[in-house]
């Protein structure tokens, strides 16, 4: 990318070019950013759902003024040529779009009147695309209709994936600001959907490599191509640097967002013991902790891996102690499947107390020949107080995680 | 036989919603499409910049 915007910053100056960029991506902050960071002139539209059926990126066109395509796999080089090139008017044949938002309550109504697989998806895009955060249930729910009427469609599964991921950082953020004694829903479910239908998309059309990477973005190391969005720090550093002030990203890239892909599993701290072995530690009988964990991809191959979060999130009426020792985790595998760590410590905040959801994230192989799923267990061990009357207290809570199998 | 016109128009209206591969084609016009744009500006269609030349460009940043 970077490349094409070197080459053609004179000729879009000029006015002898356009360059139009679509990115496929669930945030569009982050491609904004990296547009920053690159110093983009130019429009870059938001495609999270692949919309346009794009199988792979990066994909450059070329397109003439009449709209027509004059060259599907440019090189820089031979842009020059293009844009000297004189071409002949041609007839319109294809339906040019109205600019304006569509009006979703009329598509709405028109879906219900003749509903149909393609027209419940198109309502659901529409949602995703236009209508804010307040019409992703809305976009789940249409999506959901289109595979009641077609459920072997890998771009209908590939969206509702999308829709539930969006409704998994919009309760996130809704968690984050709530007060008093909301009900905490785990958001964790919604990304549990995710990966799931991210997944049935992937095993209906196994070369669809939009659909991989999505999946990768949040998996294994093993299973990634590259580290997504390690570039982040670097790039609001250089923006810094140069006086400005970097595009904000209301959902920060952790874990396997920026870890570094790996040719084999590796295990660290083989050596480590368990902190509470004999299980002394007082239980938290009263769940003051909530936790949640997903495991990507849904399911794990014979000898393959799997990505799993793990979420531990306070109740409305309870915060962290940041005084104390760290949260931990123990983790235990049944026999042949192996941990790349088994005690874990979750970041911690410097202020003396906070209300965050904390998160851990850890990979898992599965042994040669597996044919039924694992049982991975494990404790957590943290340090709780109480909002009103303000008594902490130290706790563990046992958990177990579901690995399914291929 | 109305009605297998009617059924046939049906799907010939259908086709471009059912494809689900992006498969410009040279010396075709490139197909048209609404999409938002990252900075939450206006939206954009492609046909907009009929009447100049066009690099379009699909990319993700990771």
């Amino acid at each position: 990318m970077p490349g094409w915007h070197a080459k053609l910053a004179g000729a879009v100056k000029n006015g002898d070019i356009v360059m139009l960029g679509v990115t496929q991506e669930q945030h569009p902050e982050r491609c904004e950013l990296f547009a920053q960071w690159q110093q983009f002139n130019w429009p870059i539209l938001h495609d999270p759902i692949n919309l346009l059926g794009l199988r792979a990126v990066p994909v450059p066109i070329l397109i003439d003024e009449y709209g027509v395509v004059r060259d599907t796999r440019p090189r820089t080089s031979s842009v020059d040529e293009f844009i000297g090139t004189v071409y002949p008017a041609q007839k319109r044949d294809v339906r040019l779009l109205d600019p304006a938002v569509p009006d979703l309550a009329k598509m709405l109504a028109d879906v219900k009147q003749s509903p149909a697989a393609n027209k419940w998806r198109s309502m659901g895009d529409a949602f995703v695309l236009w209508g804010g955060s307040s019409k992703i249930e809305a976009a789940v729910s249409a999506y959901k209709e289109s595979l009641r009427l077609n459920a072997k469609s890998g771009a209908t599964n590939f969206r509702l994936g999308v829709a539930y991921r969006m409704n998994h950082e919009r309760q996130l953020a809704q968690e984050a600001e709530r007060t008093g004694n909301a009900t905490v829903v785990s958001a964790d479910k919604y990304f549990e959907l995710a990966v799931e239908h991210w997944g049935r998309a992937l095993e209906l059309d196994p070369n669809h490599y939009i659909y991989r990477r999505r999946i990768q973005q949040y998996g294994p190391r093993l299973t990634k191509p590259y580290p997504f969005y390690d570039w982040i720090d670097q790039a609001k550093s250089e923006i810094k640097a140069r006086g400005e002030k970097p595009v904000q990203l209301p959902i920060e890239p952790t874990g396997a967002e920026i870890a570094m892909p790996s040719r084999v599993f590796t295990t660290i701290e083989s050596a480590a013991k368990s902190p509470d072995p004999q299980g002394l530690i007082i239980r938290d009988s009263s769940t003051m902790i909530e936790i949640s964990s997903v495991v990507v991809p849904k399911s794990v191959k014979s000898g393959g891996t799997g990505r799993v979060h793990v979420s531990f999130e306070p109740k409305a009426n309870v915060h962290w102690n940041n005084e104390a020792e760290p949260l931990r985790v123990w983790l235990e595998a049944p026999e042949g499947w192996k941990l790349q760590q088994h005690l874990l410590k979750a970041s911690t905040p410097k202020s003396a107390e906070s209300h965050e959801r904390r998160t851990i994230e850890f990979e898992v192989q599965s042994p040669r020949q597996v044919s039924t799923p694992a049982t991975l267990k494990g404790y957590a061990l943290y340090y709780i107080c109480e909002d009103s009357g303000g008594q902490c207290l130290y706790r563990r809570q046992d958990f177990v995680i579901k690995v399914k199998v291929d | 036989m109305s009605r297998l016109i009617f059924t046939v128009s049906l799907l010939l209206l259908a086709a471009p919603l059912m494809a689900q591969t992006y498969r410009p084609q040279v010396g075709r016009e490139h197909q048209d499409f609404l999409l938002p744009r990252i900075d939450n500006r206006e939206p954009v269609t492609l046909s907009q910049f009929r009447g100049k030349k066009v690099l379009l460009i699909h990319f993700a940043s990771w």
